[in-house]
């Protein structure tokens, strides 16, 4: 086993009595490596305390992925993964939370407490693993899957528009938003890098491969590492979402330190405020 | 004899054969060796063609496969 991973699984997973529950060829796997390739090159250079890591996942194969990790985990319901991560932030603004997500997890049922984060500016970090459907419920239509696309729910094609979770987070003014498909390694590791040192709302997702369900239906593609080349085929290298290019944006969308103030900033400072008065 | 020394986990291995499509020098090949998870494993046919790139250890989603340098693996 590869002896940089061995060292953050949990002593199951290390000591290889069980295995991570995902397919063969999945991406999940690969973003875990990728996260923890990144968190120890933070460590090594002394910009994280891994200590006050504080991982949540929702429901979906992608929530999944935290549990294997040696830190302080938390496995939420559907969609309620940022609701839960919100609340660690603001009774303990110091810790550093990581929410892994995935699209029908985030996007659909979860939708209104993303949005509700990115307009508050909470300093959670969100990573979504983006495989344009349900993958652990049996292939069906997700709010990512492009049109036309066929699924186990839509035999005909899809007829509903995708929705692109990178243009809603930087619309609504997120610090760090970037999109990275899973074969490219070293933009993956850079860019958790940099979204775990960043400090307001950040946001990044992966479009993942998934080769049970979306390979065999949305693509057409069987073999996994053919799926993951078959992304650069759908996707350009822009830091601008073009709305008129019907290809996927990939880059890094914003990057800035925001001058707003975060939430727990201005909740922390009126509870002081309050409890001044009251003395 | 190159310097590097390529291992696959029979445990972890779910054969997913990325390494075989990844491997830029064809270090890897298919095999009808069955793994621990029951599927066709990957087999280290020409480690000595390996550079030491590590794509293979990045893209592998299960962990499985280790390259050493030759130095490091007692043994050999």
């Amino acid at each position: 086993m590869r002896e940089l991973v061995k060292q953050y699984l949990r002593s199951d997973f290390a000591n290889k009595k069980r295995r991570t529950i995902f397919c063969p060829g999945c991406g999940d796997g690969q973003v875990l490596g990728y996260f923890i390739q990144a968190v120890d090159e933070l460590k090594k250079e002394g910009k994280i305390d891994d200590s006050k890591l504080y991982l949540l996942g929702g429901i979906g194969c992608s929530g999944w992925i935290p549990t294997y990790l040696k830190y302080n985990t938390v496995h939420t319901l559907h969609g309620r993964a940022i609701p839960v991560a919100v609340g660690i932030k603001l009774t303990n603004p110091e810790a550093e939370v990581v929410v892994f997500t995935g699209d029908g997890d985030n996007l659909s049922i979860g939708l209104n407490h993303f949005v509700q984060a990115l307009r508050r500016n909470v300093g959670i970090k969100v990573i979504m693993l983006n495989n344009m459907l349900y993958g652990m419920t049996g292939g069906q239509v997700a709010p990512t899957t492009p049109m036309n696309a066929i699924t186990h729910t839509t035999p005909y094609g899809n007829v509903e528009r995708p929705i692109d979770a990178c243009k809603l987070a930087v619309d609504l003014g997120a610090g760090y938003v970037a999109r990275w498909p899973t074969i490219l390694a070293p933009y993956a590791v850079k860019s958790i890098k940099e979204l775990l040192t960043h400090k307001g709302f950040g946001f990044v997702e992966f479009l993942s491969q998934c080769p049970t369900y979306q390979g065999r239906y949305v693509f057409n593609v069987d073999d996994p590492a053919n799926l993951m080349n078959y992304y650069l085929k759908i996707t350009y290298r822009s830091n601008k979402i073009d709305d008129k290019d019907s290809r996927i944006a990939i880059g890094t969308f914003a990057n800035f330190e925001s001058t707003k103030p975060t939430y727990e900033e201005l909740i922390w400072n009126t509870l002081q405020k309050t409890e001044g008065e009251r003395k | 004899m190159s310097g590097f020394f390529v291992e696959i986990d029979d445990y972890l291995c779910k054969g997913c054969n990325i390494c075989i499509n990844k491997c830029p020098t064809k270090v890897f090949e298919p095999s009808t060796k069955v793994g621990g998870y029951g599927s066709f494993m990957p087999e280290v046919k020409n480690m000595d063609k390996c550079i030491g790139c590590n794509i293979c250890v990045y893209f592998c989603p299960d962990f499985a496969i280790e390259v050493k340098k030759m130095e490091e693996v007692k043994g050999l």
